[in-house]
């Protein structure tokens, strides 16, 4: 059973390390491959974009999800370089678990996350770019209807004006 | 009076413009792959391509970017896709290295190594050795199309880069039989910190 692997390359001059449930798997270990790839086939998850420095996704809904969490630690390599990590997480029920979860087993080996780098809100925040091209296009489209609907209310007034002349000329009796 | 749904023509140029910059963006866009072991600078480089401040970390295993246009001193520009910035973790070459390297799109790809790490460690050599084989393997049938550049940094760290970058590359060639790849190959021996050497390799640029 996976609980977590936590990935970190936390020097220039060996091999990145990779833990299954806290354990050290060695490069050599047939596991290892298959493994690391769980972390990075993220392609078909959900990313959560909240405004988070790490990179979020999850997997599954409901009760029960898995999350992938990628990003820097505040520790540094040889070169001065933030070290680089990526978590999975399974069986979590909120980001605000895995955060928490992804520190304590961080810890262990005595890396620590800035913890600003995961918001916890799993809301989305949009970008600048999109919310402008939502306007526009929100704007355009609610425009579009309260110009048709007032045409068609000032059409209707001036149907109604002609049934009026109409009905004058042709259907009174007194015109004769 | 306006005409008839004003709002729509609006909503149609909007989107028009939108379609329009995206297609002239992708259209004849190339692909620019950037490979090679730990710290050696990749990421020094696509930052610096990419015109985005360079941030002092290391890479998990891979980042895209967005496509992005860089501009030559002769005046051409080369037009990239959107792709991504691939850590130097071995675990990374089989996962990625070929899935990168083998499509039909227009393309560079580029190999970077510490000529000092390279020179000092045996380890690092051999990695460096066997990375060059497994691209050599996958990329043989498209170096007649596109371009492969060596590009060996750290030239700060060793004095005498450019006769040791030769020996070197005569190495690989010989020694290790990395002939079809390295007669193909564009060398360059940089300094990955230093902006200036950045500049030329990218004036050399061309896919
Ligand atoms: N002196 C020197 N340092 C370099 C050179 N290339 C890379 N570095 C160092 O290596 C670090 C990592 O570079 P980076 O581009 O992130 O390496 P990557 O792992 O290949 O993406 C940088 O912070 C530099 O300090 C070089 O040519 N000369
Ligand atoms: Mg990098």
């Amino acid at each position: 059973m996976i609980n977590n692997i936590l990935w970190v390359q936390d020097s220039i001059n060996a091999d990145t390390k990779l833990f299954l449930n806290g354990t050290l798997i060695s490069h050599s270990d047939e596991r290892f491959q298959r493994l690391y790839s769980v972390l990075c086939a993220t392609d078909s998850d959900r990313k959560i974009q909240n405004g988070s420095k790490c990179e979020i996704f999850i997997q599954g809904k409901g009760g029960q999800k898995s999350y992938i969490i990628k990003g820097r630690y505040s520790n540094l390599d040889e070169n001065g370089r933030r070290i680089p990590f990526m978590a999975y997480i399974n069986n979590m029920m909120s980001l605000q678990q895995a955060k928490d979860e992804l520190m304590s087993i961080s810890s262990k080996h005595n890396f620590e996350i800035v913890s600003d780098d995961i918001s916890v809100s799993e809301k989305k925040k949009m970008n600048l770019l999109i919310t402008l091209l939502m306007t526009i296009i929100i704007g355009g489209a609610i425009g579009y209807l309260v110009y048709t609907c007032v045409a068609s209310a000032t059409n209707k007034t001036r149907e109604a004006t002609i049934e009026t002349i109409d009905s004058i000329s042709f259907d009174s009796p007194n015109t004769k | 009076m306006l005409p008839f749904g004003y709002p729509i023509y609006l909503l149609f140029a909007v989107l028009v413009t939108i379609i329009g910059a995206w297609h002239k963006l992708s259209k004849d866009a190339k692909e620019l792959i950037v490979l090679g072991p730990l710290a050696s600078g990749k990421t020094l480089w696509l930052c610096f391509l990419r015109n985005v401040e360079y941030k002092n970390a290391g890479t998990f295993d891979r980042e895209s970017f967005p496509p992005f246009t860089f501009k030559k001193k002769n005046g051409d520009s080369i037009k990239i896709k959107s792709g991504y910035d691939y850590g130097g973790q071995e675990e990374n070459i089989k996962l990625y290295y070929e899935q990168a390297i083998c499509t039909s799109t227009p393309k560079a790809v580029m190999f970077f190594f510490s000529i000092y790490d390279y020179l000092n460690n045996d380890s690092y050599k051999r990695d460096v050795i066997a990375r060059l084989g497994f691209i050599e393997n996958k990329f043989r049938s498209q170096l007649d199309n596109d371009n492969f550049y060596l590009v060996i940094s750290y030239a700060d760290k060793v004095s005498d880069y450019k006769n040791k970058a030769k020996e070197i590359t005569n190495e690989l060639k010989q020694t290790h039989k990395l002939t079809d790849l390295l007669s193909k190959a564009n060398i360059m021996v940089i300094n990955a910190t230093n902006k200036s050497d950045l500049e030329n390799l990218k004036n050399k640029m061309n896919i």
